[in-house]
């Protein structure tokens, strides 16, 4: 039986400190009947609902992913996930709760798939890296403005004994070192394999809340799962 | 005699000694390796901050100015001068609240385009050489080079703001500008920068200038004379710090130049 270590963690950015305006990430870690499913959904800074419909988002894949079987067609699973979006959102006007969406699922034996909707950053050490963007700094889609499958950057990769996967929003990744994002994979998978999730989140917050990019302003999420 | 040995001593020792030479070059060396081992050291984990860039996220803005030989003309080519000095004091005051404003100027006059100030945060611009106005408008050549410019993620990298782009011309274009604006809008980086444009005068090519612009936003400003030019510049001034101070630097806020007060006097105190 594979036992799998989950945390995360999310702070507010400076920004919304001074406006008075929520976090608008959210993330949800969760441990499966069978593996865990890893969810960080970022809401656009500029939209009214963004807090909503980031929350949604994560609770959309969570309900989705419970009734489906782990072989589902990657754009049924798309679909349904983006249809249980809209629904939850409700009336509210969808294009104000706008939100990317990035989450893991994997089952256990260590077969991961990995969905990602709009910025942020998966990191698993068998994933490729996205292709550098050709977008500046915060120009994104997400649920609400996407309506494309090609729009999804999907994988599947296997996490071994010690791997470990790393889902981030735009707010961490975006001010990371180019091309150190597998060694920061394996420094927190090492780091934080014989810790209790309490103690990562601890960790993790407090990282965040002392980032030491000048003038961030971006909310700041991360979940991570290790095989341990 | 003993004096000479004394100097050739001296040199021997710490001028030509080889050994000595290594031994001085060596010690730094070890010390770095010593500190990068402390970094590795299992005692002493990696925290995630290491990894997070040091540097503020640029805002670029890239100003195209029409140095032409007709801008000499009515004291056009001074308020230009003018203006670019207090939008970068602006700049300057502003610009290091939650991006940082980092400036380039692309004249076009004369024989070519060229880059007047290469990219540079606002804030360690110690001075701008005064514009000199003469010869034909060659601007195609300016898009070429702000496309370059736009398109290098050396040096306007992907965690940028979207670049604001600022196009002020008296005239109509003397060279191939279809080709240089073609390559602008049809990058695929290139073509995301706000762009933002003044048609100073009756001579300028406004139906150029209507293309160019891409926001509606933010119409072609059209200047009768020369102390408009400070009004443009202030506008756009504006509108580049409500970004840099905004929770969503890359919203383009509205612009309205008759916003502008004109009734304010141009004094320094």
């Amino acid at each position: 039986m594979t036992e799998w270590l989950l945390a995360g963690a999310s702070v507010m950015g400076p920004g919304h400190y001074s406006d008075g305006t929520p976090n608008q990430d959210a993330f949800l870690t969760q441990k499966l009947n069978r593996g865990f499913l890893l969810v960080v959904c970022d809401g656009m800074g500029s939209k009214r609902l963004s807090h909503i419909g980031s929350v949604m988002a994560c609770r959309a894949v969570q309900d989705v992913i419970s009734k489906e079987s782990f072989y589902i067609d990657s754009r049924t699973l798309v679909e349904s996930i983006y249809r249980r979006w809209l629904q939850l959102v409700g009336d509210r006007s969808v294009t104000e709760a706008v939100t990317t969406c990035l989450f893991c699922w994997c089952d256990d034996n260590g077969n991961a798939r990995s969905f990602q909707l709009g910025d942020g950053l998966i990191l698993a050490k068998k994933l490729p890296l996205p292709d550098p963007t050709s977008d500046f700094g915060n120009v994104t889609t997400g649920l609400g403005v996407s309506k494309k499958y090609s729009d999804w950057f999907i994988n599947e990769f296997t996490l071994e004994v010690a791997d470990g996967v790393v889902l981030m929003t735009d707010g961490i990744s975006e001010d990371l070192h180019q091309g150190s994002e597998q060694q920061l994979l394996s420094a927190l998978t090492f780091d934080l394999q014989n810790k209790n999730p309490r103690r990562i989140k601890k960790y993790l917050t407090k990282e965040l809340m002392a980032w030491p990019t000048p003038n961030h302003l971006d909310d700041k999420t991360i979940a991570i799962a290790i095989n341990r | 005699m003993g004096f000479a040995k004394y100097q050739e001593d001296i040199v021997s020792r710490y001028i030509n000694d080889n050994r000595y030479q290594q031994k001085v070059q060596a010690r730094p060396i070890q010390k770095k390796i010593k500190n990068n081992n402390s970094i590795t050291n299992k005692e002493k984990p990696m925290t995630l901050k290491q990894f997070a860039v040091q540097k503020a996220r640029p805002l670029p803005v890239i100003i195209l100015a029409d140095t032409s030989g007709s801008m000499s003309v009515d004291g056009k080519i001074d308020a230009l001068n003018e203006s670019i000095k207090d939008m970068i004091s602006t700049f300057s005051e502003e610009g290091r609240l939650q991006a940082e404003i980092q400036l380039v100027l692309i004249t076009f006059g004369g024989s070519k385009a060229e880059v007047h100030l290469p990219l540079i945060p606002v804030h360690k611009v110690k001075g701008v050489e005064r514009m000199v106005a003469s010869g034909p408008t060659p601007m195609g050549g300016a898009f070429e080079l702000a496309t370059e410019l736009l398109m290098d993620q050396e040096r306007i990298p992907s965690r940028a703001y979207r670049p604001a782009l600022v196009l002020l011309s008296d005239g109509h274009p003397t060279d191939d500008w279809e080709k240089g604006f073609d390559k602008l809008q049809n990058s695929d980086r290139a073509q995301k920068a706000m762009r933002f444009a003044m048609a100073i005068g009756s001579d300028a090519d406004e139906t150029m200038l209507n293309e160019f612009v891409n926001d509606d936003e933010a119409p072609v400003f059209k200047a009768h004379q020369a102390r408009d030019i400070h009004r443009f510049f202030k506008a756009v001034t504006m509108s580049v710090t409500a970004r840099s101070r905004s929770q969503s630097p890359n919203d383009i806020p509205a612009i309205d130049f008759d916003e502008i007060n004109d009734d304010e006097l141009d004094l320094d105190f």
